[in-house]
């Protein structure tokens, strides 16, 4: 305290003449519009550059709830794109689509054997349930194989095992896509018909005709064409980098079971 | 001492007046009036307290502002003038300027005191001007009004001093 006194004192001069001008700016501010606009300008770049830092500080401790609020956005528009996409089928547009978004995350994720197999952070006490499609930020992840309580495993696309319907987007021509077990990134599409045309660069989407994911979701890009003479095969360059998976969507069919029955 | 400082109040308010009704009218060359109330500044005595003359400063150029409707430049310019005098002292007069009780007394040579002088002057001018404008873009009148202004009070506030000191 007495340090304090101290310092005062022997800065008096300087302090005093702080305060007095701190007084005349005071009624600048007050006396002349001009001096006002002025300082009142001053005074806004002054606070955002030593506020700057502080927000900066302050999002970086918010940032998971940001990223939480993020993904409850993303999963609102990807709901809509669903519906949209559901209904431009339909002639009453207002009917709502059978396919609901739960959201995930993943917390281990394979790529190195043949039938990789990722691991979400979303069970049955989340409503999730087998053969449900995944779906990542970009396009089609895979499908759910086991569930417990808290967590799920997923057949990733990326598995030998596993056959998802898709089209060729331009032609609507439908085949078969799967993994050849190569590449994390390239996967095969087959029995497309030679009659259709399709170029590199074409886009890949899931088919609808299953039960896991509706029409139109992005699957990847035609980069390699072959043909057998009556069916095309497709070398497909994922949308998604599987290698680095973070939130996904589970899509549940609210009219699986429906389908289903009709095949029994 | 005691009697010094209702002295400067009336000097003080008898050159404000000068400066209002006389000096800020003179208008030469359609832009030019010497500011000559900061003679209470210059011939501010040395043995005193600086924290007192920053208080006479900010006064004298409160007053001088609410009397010409001026939005605190002249209040700016006093006060920078009073705390910054001690460093124009050893810049014009030397180090030991403490030996003598006031900048016009015997001993100091008359260019010390013409540099003090016209030190004191050109820092009020470009306060005052600067201030008044406060824009960047005005620079060059800034600097027109500093340096004319500055002759022209300089000019104003030797003759009246050596006319003062002639008396004496």
């Amino acid at each position: 305290m007495q340090w304090i006194l101290g310092f005062i004192l022997r800065y008096k001069n300087l302090f005093l003449y702080l305060f007095f001008v701190a007084v005349t700016l005071f009624f600048s501010y007050y006396q002349s519009e001009y001096h006002k606009s002025k300082l009142f300008k001053a005074s806004i770049f002054v606070t955002g550059k030593t506020s700057e830092p502080i927000k900066k500080l302050n999002s970086y401790f918010k940032l998971k709830k940001i990223n939480t609020q993020l993904v409850e956005e993303n999963l609102y528009l990807k709901s809509l794109v669903i519906d949209k996409s559901y209904n431009s089928k339909l002639e009453d547009k207002n009917n709502d689509s059978p396919f609901r978004l739960i959201p995930g995350y993943v917390i281990k994720n394979d790529i190195s054997s043949s039938r990789n197999i990722i691991v979400i952070n979303k069970g049955s006490s989340d409503m999730v349930k087998k053969e449900m499609g995944v779906i990542g930020s970009k396009g089609v992840v895979g499908i759910v194989n086991q569930t417990t309580e808290k967590f799920s495993s997923v057949l990733s696309i990326l598995h030998k095992d596993i056959k998802i319907n898709a089209k060729h987007k331009k032609s609507n021509s439908f085949g078969s896509l799967f993994w050849e077990g190569n590449s994390p990134d390239k996967v095969t599409l087959t029995d497309i018909s030679i009659i259709n045309k399709i170029d590199i660069g074409d886009t890949i989407v899931t088919g609808g005709m299953s039960t896991y994911f509706p029409e139109g979701i992005p699957v990847g890009k035609v980069i390699e064409i072959e043909s057998d003479g009556i069916y095309y095969s497709l070398m497909v360059e994922l949308i998604n980098n599987m290698t680095n998976l973070d939130n996904v969507y589970i899509i549940e069919n609210i009219n699986k079971s429906e389908i289903n029955s009709l095949y029994k | 001492m005691n009697q010094y400082y209702p002295k400067v109040f009336l000097l003080s308010l008898f050159l404000i007046f000068l400066q209002v009704l006389i000096f800020d009218r003179i208008n030469l060359f359609g832009f030019m009036n010497p500011s000559i109330y900061i003679i209470v500044l210059i011939i501010h005595r040395y043995d005193l307290d600086q924290f007192n003359y920053i208080v006479v400063g900010f006064l004298l150029g409160f007053i001088m502002d609410v009397l010409s409707q001026s939005a605190g430049s002249h209040s700016l310019s006093c006060v920078t003038i009073s705390f910054l005098r001690p460093l124009i002292n050893k810049f014009s007069l030397g180090p030991n300027y403490e030996d003598f009780s006031s900048p016009f007394s015997d001993g100091i040579l008359t260019s010390n005191k013409v540099l003090y002088c016209f030190l004191i002057t050109i820092i009020h001018q470009i306060i005052l001007n600067a201030y008044s404008y406060f824009n960047w873009t005005h620079t060059f009148v800034i600097l027109k009004l500093t340096i004319a202004n500055s002759i022209f009070t300089f000019i104003v506030i030797v003759s009246v001093l050596n006319l003062f000191t002639t008396k004496e």
